[in-house]
């Protein structure tokens, strides 16, 4: 069973992302949620995980921290991170690229748009696993 | 297109892209109007956003309680003897306004354009309306009123100044 990480200060964005991935058929995914990038730091920390999906505005630690500490850690850097936003710009779509974001999606979340990333990132069978 | 087309034109994409896609509702513009007396501030919750960046102005959506309610049940996928905290329902509505806010900024704006929006500070009872002359776009979501309140900076901006 595949486990994605849902991290978002709003939980209601949070529980949008995953009636998203629900509705695409994969109920059977195991979801965790936290609220900012330290708890989803201290949750990949301790279990495995097979995706994140990140907002990039967030108190404590936002996403981009984040994306960087995944993405520097040899242990976590085999995780793919989606990070959603509803800001556009340039620079930090450059500086999200930069750091190894695997996929970027702006709001609204949908299904069709977080189908597309899952299957273009990570292929079609990543959550039938 | 008028000026004053183009602007329902864009309120009407993002609004409908944000409530289709979060609460599955069509929207419908009813009017634009100036000023606010018409709202029925006492039943309602407010959400308000400030643009800071390419130009300083605010948005402010106003939605009854009871279909804040009814979007936050939905949502959460509650059951009809549960009943959603308030701090979940104005989470609720305060990502409905990031999104919408998000979404009109990307159509107003060059693709390639920055913007910066302040974080959504919802609330009841006075509405945070504009200094100076400002607008309410009167929507209709599903069979809801919904008000979207617009200051004259914001519609000024750009092509829009012919409002």
């Amino acid at each position: 069973m595949a486990k994605v990480l849902i991290t978002d200060d709003s939980a209601t964005a949070r529980m949008i992302i995953q009636r998203c991935i629900e509705v695409l058929g994969w109920q059977s995914c195991e979801f965790l949620h936290a609220s900012n990038g330290v708890e989803a730091l201290e949750i990949v920390m301790n279990q495995s995980v097979d995706l994140i999906i990140t907002d990039i505005v967030m108190p404590v630690m936002d996403g981009i921290n984040l994306l960087k500490r995944i993405k520097v850690s040899p242990k976590l850097n085999h995780i793919p991170v989606f990070v959603i936003s509803s800001l556009a710009n340039p620079a930090m779509e450059k500086e999200l690229e930069q750091f190894g974001v695997d996929h970027l999606i702006y709001k609204p979340v949908s299904p069709p748009k977080l189908l597309e990333a899952l299957e273009g990132t990570l292929g079609k069978d990543f959550l039938e696993k | 297109m008028s000026c004053k087309d183009r602007i329902e034109s864009i309120l009407l994409q993002a609004l409908s892209e944000t409530f289709e896609s979060l609460v599955f509702e069509e929207v419908v513009i009813q009017g634009i109007v100036e000023g606010s007396k018409h709202i029925d501030a006492d039943g309602s919750w407010w959400v308000n956003i400030d643009i800071i960046e390419p130009f300083d102005s605010q948005l402010v959506l106003v939605v009854r309680k009871d279909l804040m309610i009814q979007y936050t049940e939905a949502i959460f996928g509650m059951l009809d003897d549960e009943m959603p905290a308030e701090t979940q329902i104005l989470d609720n509505l305060g990502e409905l306004m990031n999104t919408f806010c998000g979404r009109i900024m990307a159509l107003m704006l060059p693709p390639d354009h920055s913007f910066r929006l302040g974080l959504p500070v919802a609330g009841e009872g006075l509405l945070p309306t504009p200094q100076g002359k400002f607008y309410t776009v009167n929507c209709l979501i599903g069979d809801n009123l919904v008000f979207l309140i617009v200051p004259e900076n914001f519609c000024n901006h750009d092509f829009l100044s012919c409002i």
